[in-house]
């Protein structure tokens, strides 16, 4: 699938908190925060950075085309999308895109210190190293704000 | 790795920091959504809120083992915790104090009129991970 221009223009914003869930062979899912993503350039991939010491958890679930499931939530107004696809390939994080999601993991950090939270507290190991970028092939996206109705297929 | 809820955990469940669950289908497809509120019922047991969740309670009923994240906001403490679906409850106690709890949460979040308790979801703790102590990786 093609991810859509709503989905590409997230990628610019910094109020956007990420987990990914993946499957191990008992069907117990094993999940863990994301420190941030990008949209390939071919706007059919996904690649997500996390701590190498996170990427530990989902690495035993993770073989060629493994089901995978990212989430992205805002922070400010429970805007919320899940990316559903399979697993690609996973290297370890280049300095251009741990620069990239530093100052976006900053900025969360800034707005909940905003709300009167420690947000360097809850949220400064999203910028331990190193990391990995793991690039996922997308299947499907579902708008998850919280609503009556949600949980449907974006389309737009 | 634990299968006990302990007292330093508490502060997790007061709903500060929105939990995370994580289904899988039955042909083995993850299905990973923030949730409004984990409610402590025992050392053994928690509640999760159902409102909207279509997906996840379609997964729970195909594979009631699941995985639900949660954060402690004093000590950032955050721990993963493997349960299993046990019933559901639409009326009684633990539904009517997880209500009251839900349409606080709703107000603070001017979402009162999006935010409708449906169940209580009530789930047995089979194991838990600490993936997160004292906001370092574990």
């Amino acid at each position: 699938m093609v991810l859509s221009n709503r989905i590409k223009q997230i990628t610019s914003r910094s109020d956007l908190l990420f987990w990914v869930a993946s499957v191990g062979k008992n069907k117990i899912c094993e999940l863990t925060r994301v420190s941030g993503f990008i949209v390939e350039d071919d706007n059919e991939h996904i690649t997500f950075f996390l701590p190498k010491q996170l990427f530990g958890i989902i690495e035993p679930t993770l073989a060629v085309k493994s089901k995978i499931s990212f989430l992205m939530a805002s922070i400010q107004n429970f805007e919320s999308y899940q990316i559903k696809g399979t697993y690609k390939s996973h290297q370890l994080c280049k300095e251009e895109y741990i620069d990239f999601y530093r100052l976006k993991v900053l900025k969360i950090t800034d707005i909940l210190s905003g709300m009167g939270m420690n947000g360097n507290g809850i949220f400064g190991y999203l910028l331990e190293q190193p990391s990995i970028a793991v690039t996922m092939q997308c299947t499907d996206v579902y708008e998850q704000t919280p609503k009556p109705g949600t949980g449907g297929k974006l389309i737009d | 790795m634990m299968n006990k809820l302990t007292q330093d955990m508490l502060p997790a469940f007061q709903g500060v920091i929105p939990p995370t669950l994580a289904t899988v289908s039955d042909d083995g497809i993850p299905n990973v959504t923030y949730i409004s509120h984990v409610h402590y019922i025992d050392e053994e047991h928690i509640a999760l809120s159902r409102q909207f969740f279509s997906k996840t309670w379609k997964n729970i009923n195909e594979n009631p083992h699941f995985t639900v994240a949660v954060t402690c906001p004093e000590t950032f403490t955050l721990w993963k915790i493997n349960v299993s679906y046990q019933e559901e409850e639409k009326e009684g106690g633990l539904f009517e104090e997880m209500d009251m709890i839900i349409t606080a949460i709703a107000s603070m979040q001017g979402m009162e009129d999006t935010f409708k308790l449906q169940s209580a979801v009530i789930c047995k703790v089979e194991s838990i991970q600490t993936l997160v102590l004292n906001g370092k990786i574990n």
